[in-house]
């Protein structure tokens, strides 16, 4: 097959060139070294400035994984509760924003979150709740809030597939033993979803660790994740080395908590079952 | 017959599923919508609600040379790519459908894999590739790159069409004395147009959109429409930015209502759980 002729030329082989670049020394653009190295990961991993970056881009990927969870889960239970119609119009909403551009959706956050002009801002004001304008735009909170709606559907779309794999027997099983809906939720409904609420934090949790383009811009100039950092030192230092070692290792680290990610998941899989 | 009162524990789920339900609804939709009306605006600022109303900023998009070549290079590299992704997309979803081979199921997620990988990962990989060959970035290599990522689109959509199709009217045009290639061109690509045509689609818009990979593979003298943006962005929220990206939308809405009249809605939703 071509496709898979084409794929390893153009896919497998800048991957493996990626883990290889942070083992040999690389200057202007060449390979300037003639033995393997470990040097760029002693240098990377002995630096409690880099563990800093780490950790403010996991509280990234993780803050905006528990957001998802929390407002995608009650659209994607509306969906299930709702006749056809509705649903069409549901699903056009969500998926609508999954195929615009993301420079084009971070920008929409920028005039709602933005300085003393911005959307909130000058409605607060204006019905008086703050005096002085609040900073969201150039904050984690405002990087957090763009990748929560950027994110959303890819939340939404498993659970929907989750919950309608439900047998709808169970919930009249129990409320024909006297739960109230309330219980039949938390008791039954919540925990039988749980495969898809896992792939969906699954995947958000990738998504948001790796982006770029939301920290940069509803982060502002200054706010480094490692993403950001990466990029910064490949096109702007030409820092090749440390792109090719920290690349490898959120490709690593993202790679680990999928793998935790989808562990649990084959375990309650077959709990639920 | 009386029916029992609401337990007040119900009611204050059902109030706080609903005020989830709205706001989120409301941020997945809003921002683009907001985005439309302040490309509007006929302030020099952005400012919401705007402070009168004009065309100004769409002539200005039409004036600015370098969001004209921007937006001719991205369509350009969106067709190209296109056309690269069917030739090399369509064939490989036969054998992955309907041969059986050992290895077979390995091959599909290789193909896939695109779709779970970072961009930024691939966009890196790519630059450290061209670079160790020594090749300078150019438009082919911005295409090629392009390409990578949007394979499996073509491939899913074919495949998912070949697993519908009917085998039995093929068999029935090879007894009646077809050959092989007028058997695919009067049964097999008749039935499975719709699956081929809507991956075209998102493949378009997935390179006409594509950023991640963009910032690694493109020049700085060749930027697509995404990083123009980007660069417009980062550095001046300029309201030009509003014209563009409101027809960035419409683009995304129109490939949406032209994928769901091919495959229905349902079906993309089946495949937006995929993409990353």
């Amino acid at each position: 097959m071509p496709a898979v002729g084409y794929l390893i030329v153009f896919l497998a082989i800048p991957l493996l060139l990626l883990f290889t670049f942070g083992l040999v020394d690389i200057r202007g653009g060449r390979v300037v070294s003639d033995s393997w190295t470990l040097e760029h990961y002693a240098r990377v991993l002995g630096d409690p400035f880099y563990y800093r970056i780490f950790l403010r881009t996991l509280w990234m990927g993780l803050g905006a994984t528990i957001l998802c969870l929390i407002f995608g889960y009650p659209v994607a239970y509306l969906f299930t509760r709702v006749g056809p119609a509705v649903r069409q119009a549901l699903l056009v909403m969500i998926l609508a924003p999954l195929l615009t551009n993301a420079v084009v959706r971070t920008f929409g956050w920028m005039i709602i979150l933005g300085g003393q002009k911005g959307l909130i801002n000058a409605l607060l004001l204006r019905l008086g709740v703050i005096e002085e304008p609040v900073k969201i735009l150039y904050t984690m909170n405002g990087v957090l809030i763009g990748l929560t709606q950027i994110q959303l559907p890819f939340m939404i779309l498993p659970i929907i597939a989750a919950l309608e794999r439900q047998d709808g027997s169970l919930h009249e099983a129990a409320a024909g033993l006297g739960a109230t809906w309330a219980q039949t939720f938390f008791h039954v409904v919540v925990p039988l979803s749980l495969p898809g609420i896992l792939t969906g934090s699954a995947l958000v949790f990738v998504i948001s660790y790796t982006n770029f383009a939301v920290p940069a811009l509803l982060g502002g100039g200054s706010f480094a994740v490692i993403p950001t950092f990466i990029f910064e030192q490949i096109s702007a230092l030409l820092q090749w080395n440390n792109g090719a070692v920290l690349a490898s290792l959120l490709l690593g680290t993202a790679m680990v908590m999928l793998w935790l990610f989808n562990r649990t998941s084959a375990r309650l899989l077959r709990w639920t079952r | 017959m009386r029916r029992a009162p609401t337990p007040p524990g119900d009611m204050l789920l059902a109030a706080v599923l609903a005020v989830f339900c709205v706001v989120s609804l409301l941020a997945l939709v809003f921002p683009s919508v907001l985005v439309v009306i302040t490309s509007f605006n006929a302030s020099d600022f952005l400012t919401f609600p705007p402070q009168g109303w004009s065309l100004r900023w769409y002539t200005a998009m039409a004036k600015n040379w370098e969001v004209r070549q921007a937006a001719w290079l991205s369509l350009k590299v969106a067709a190209l790519v296109v056309a690269i992704d069917l030739l090399l997309g369509v064939p490989a979803a036969f054998p992955l459908t309907r041969a059986r081979f050992r290895g077979r199921d390995f091959l599909g997620t290789f193909i896939l894999s695109p779709l779970m990988l970072p961009g930024i990962v691939i966009g890196i990989g790519l630059l450290f590739f061209y670079m160790l060959l020594g090749l300078s970035l150019s438009f082919s290599l911005l295409v090629i790159s392009h390409v990578v990522v949007t394979l499996p689109f073509i491939v899913s959509l074919t495949s998912a069409r070949l697993t519908t199709l009917d085998p039995t009217y093929e068999e029935a045009a090879l007894n009646l004395g077809a050959s092989q290639v007028q058997k695919f061109i009067h049964i097999v690509l008749p039935q499975l147009w719709p699956g081929v045509a809507a991956g075209a689609a998102f493949a378009f818009l997935l390179s006409f959109d594509n950023f991640t990979v963009s910032l690694f593979t493109a020049s700085d003298r060749l930027r697509p429409l995404p990083i123009v943006l980007f660069y417009l962005l980062r550095y001046d929220i300029s309201p030009l930015v509003g014209a563009v990206s409101s027809l960035e939308i419409v683009l995304a809405l129109l490939v949406l209502l032209v994928g769901s009249r091919l495959l229905g809605v349902t079906r993309i939703a089946q495949l937006g759980k995929r993409v990353t």
